[in-house]
């Protein structure tokens, strides 16, 4: 997975806000909060990393929705799309 | 000194903002965010304390920067049908028949038809929690190991409003120091803070953390399981403490969920459904949404975004008598809660699933509940609803 690509720039925050060391592929439809270490406190810190990344403004609803690397590459592809 | 925000806030983080500002700077004698909502006006006991201004600032934005405003959504809300208007210096015609008891700051005692009145409440909460839900009864100490309580995040996220408790160390010299210097009998004196130890227990904050400790480590074969008790609560609210509003020492009474997802999930949602049949069977106004609670400052916008975001708290507001200038006023004094699998993860707590528990809990705070009733029903007897007159004004 390319550190390019939504999916790969994604998985970079991911791994800034949950801590996580190394530089591995993470599973795409594992459950960000729940599966990925990513704690309640960090929710926050998540959105405004991703529209600071892709310049984008995410709606809290979908958001709240996509729980999964998988779920926020469709999410930030769509509203980029619809820039 | 006026401060200009960093943006305009909504009334709910304005509101946050006047009340947390308490805890900043014993420099500082009030916040008040002007009607525009974009600058807050700061009373400062010295103007020209550079330490105390930088104090507020840091404050404001810690506050406002990173909050992020989601809609509130509104689960229900009650009309009452009793006409007459809210009751004026309903806390202050409370004391003067002594059916409150103002014993000291944040420390309130009941008395006649006000305690007649908290405990057909709490009947009303227990027979609630017994009849749909099939609670079991546990009582709980007011003390609590510290121990506990940060492995519950609470000085993570509420260090301002513990209440700790503290006894003189076990030395001879130190104890009979103590003693003569307070020989005088009319206040505590300390004569050396090195004669204390950490404190190893805290007051109880709220009732259900006892549940979940008592049950650490616990495999359940049930799907679920449904706790109720009652207990004194504490929370340290320096200046905002006021009357029946917001004391330091109060009653809680909980029924506490306890099991899979779903189990607990479906049970918060039942147990909004009863504490709204139970505000319509006590005739009072009130508005039930979505709502967060007091995290410290520097976690308050993360905290407050997750909370709001997943509707893990929903608070029952009720009107109260007016504030001094006439305004209107609401204080919660019911919620319905959900903590995730938090304390389920944090106590080892295995459901029937295999996985971590999730809870959640319906808590009244019983004296706001009587300020309530009183401000909305006056002191004639032939005003209150038939569900709690007999009990209250017999």
């Amino acid at each position: 997975m390319s550190s390019e690509t939504t999916e790969g720039r994604i998985s970079a925050i991911i791994r800034r806000v949950s801590k996580q060391a190394g530089d591995g592929p993470l599973p795409v439809d594992a459950d960000v909060f729940r599966d990925l270490g990513v704690e309640s406190t960090a929710a926050l810190d998540l959105l405004f990393s991703l529209e600071d990344e892709f310049g984008v403004a995410v709606p809290d609803d979908a958001f709240s929705s996509a729980r999964t690397i998988g779920k926020m590459t469709e999410l930030v592809d769509s509203l980029k799309g619809a820039a | 000194m006026r401060i200009q925000l960093p943006k305009a806030v909504d009334e709910d983080l304005a509101a946050d903002l006047e009340k947390q500002s308490v805890y900043v700077s014993p420099s500082v004698r009030g916040v008040r965010v002007a009607a525009t909502r974009d600058a807050v006006d700061v009373d400062f006991v010295d103007d020209k304390d550079p330490e105390a201004q930088a104090k507020v600032q840091r404050y404001i934005d810690t506050m406002v920067s990173r909050f992020r405003k989601l809609p509130k959504k509104i689960f229900a809300t009650n009309t009452r049908k009793d006409a007459a208007a809210y009751g004026r210096d309903v806390y202050g015609e409370l004391k003067k028949r002594r059916w409150v008891l103002e014993l000291g700051h944040g420390q309130v005692g009941l008395a006649g038809p006000a305690l007649a009145c908290m405990r057909a409440l709490d009947a009303a909460c227990v027979k609630l929690g017994v009849e749909r839900f099939g609670a079991v009864h546990e009582n709980y100490p007011a003390l609590m190991p510290s121990e506990v309580l940060a492995r519950c995040n609470y000085f993570k996220y509420f260090p301002h409003t513990v209440s700790m408790v503290v006894h003189l160390v076990e030395d001879y010299d130190k104890i009979d120091e103590f003693r003569r210097v307070n020989d005088h009998g009319t206040h505590l004196d300390v004569p050396d803070w090195k004669a204390f130890e950490t404190p190893k227990v805290c007051l109880n904050p709220a009732v259900c953390y006892h549940c979940y400790q008592a049950m650490e480590k616990e495999k359940m074969s049930a799907d679920g399981r449904c706790v109720t008790a009652v207990g004194r609560c504490f929370r340290y609210e320096s200046k905002n403490i006021v009357g029946l509003d917001r004391a330091w020492d109060f009653t809680m009474r909980e029924v506490i969920f306890v099991g899979t997802e779903s189990w607990v999930s479906e049970r918060r949602q039942k147990a909004m459904e009863a504490q709204l049949e139970q505000v319509q069977a006590w005739d009072l106004d009130c508005q039930f949404e979505t709502a967060n609670d007091p995290f410290f400052s520097a976690a308050y916008a993360t905290k407050t975004y997750w909370q709001v975001r997943n509707d893990l708290k929903y608070e029952m507001r009720l009107n109260v008598e007016p504030g001094p200038d006439g305004a209107p006023r609401t204080i919660a004094c019911a919620s319905a809660n959900l903590h995730e699998n938090f304390f389920g993860k944090t106590f080892e707590i295995t459901g029937s699933d295999g996985n971590p528990v999730f809870t959640g809990c319906a808590a009244w705070g019983l004296e706001r509940l009587v300020l309530a009733c009183f401000s909305q029903h006056g002191f004639d007897k032939a005003r209150w609803p038939e569900s709690l007159r007999a009990d209250v004004w017999s």
